[in-house]
């Protein structure tokens, strides 16, 4: 299990750094929203599998809190990034 | 190490492989509306999978109702939001690159997809008419 921990650990660390440098030279908003989605699925992902490693299913509570809020961020930010650009 | 945990151990592995490849995805891609494309998959999938191998590794009915809501949550919400994102963009497409799609004229009303397509096929087909588009 530990050698899955290690495998996973570093599939999602290399997935976050990648988002993030999109994060960071994002030409639009837009792009920026995107990676930062991602990045808080990576997040919901490296909760689940601390879940599995650790045995008990304590931490899936803060999966579902930050699954919501992940959703609530990304609408809002639908919402309210400008529009204009032209 | 039985088979159980050798299968759950391959569903962990190929959801984290889905975040690193929406990863890959978002950075490499040309366009916004691809990049949107490609970062749904892990909410869905991604999640999918890793709850399916945590699921298999601890049984107990408490965690697994819990990853059912996740799940669910998942399931509910990462289309609207993935809908409300490409909207978004596509609105603001226009003025960013030639290559992207032209807003209909004629669509001051908040429409859907097919919609969308359709007043699309319908610019094509006659002239646009006059620009009452003004946003909401």
């Amino acid at each position: 299990m530990m050698v899955t921990a290690l495998i996973c650990g570093t599939l999602f660390g290399l997935g976050a750094v990648f988002a993030a440098i999109r994060l960071v030279k994002g030409p639009t908003q837009i792009d920026r929203a995107v990676a930062l989605d991602v990045m808080l699925a990576i997040v919901v992902g490296v909760i689940v599998l601390l879940a599995a490693v650790s045995g008990s299913g304590i931490t899936l509570v803060i999966a579902v809190v930050v699954s919501l809020l992940g959703f609530i961020g990304s609408a809002g930010l639908a919402k309210l990034l400008p529009r204009d650009r032209q | 190490m039985t088979t159980i945990d050798i299968i759950a151990s391959v569903a962990l592995i190929l959801g984290a492989l889905m975040s690193l490849l929406a990863g890959i995805a978002v950075l490499r891609f040309p366009d916004t509306m691809s990049r949107i494309h490609a970062a749904t998959k892990p909410q869905v999938l991604g999640i999918i999978l890793l709850m399916l191998g945590v699921g298999l590794r601890i049984g107990s009915p408490g965690v697994i109702g819990m990853l059912v809501l996740i799940v669910i949550l998942q399931f509910v919400t990462a289309p609207v939001s993935a809908h409300l994102t490409v909207r978004v963009a596509f609105r603001n497409a226009k003025g960013d690159d030639e290559r992207a799609m032209e807003e209909p004229a004629h669509s001051a009303s908040d429409d859907g997809p097919a919609q969308m397509a359709q007043a699309l096929v319908e610019e094509n087909a006659n002239k646009p008419g006059g620009s009452t588009n003004d946003g909401r």
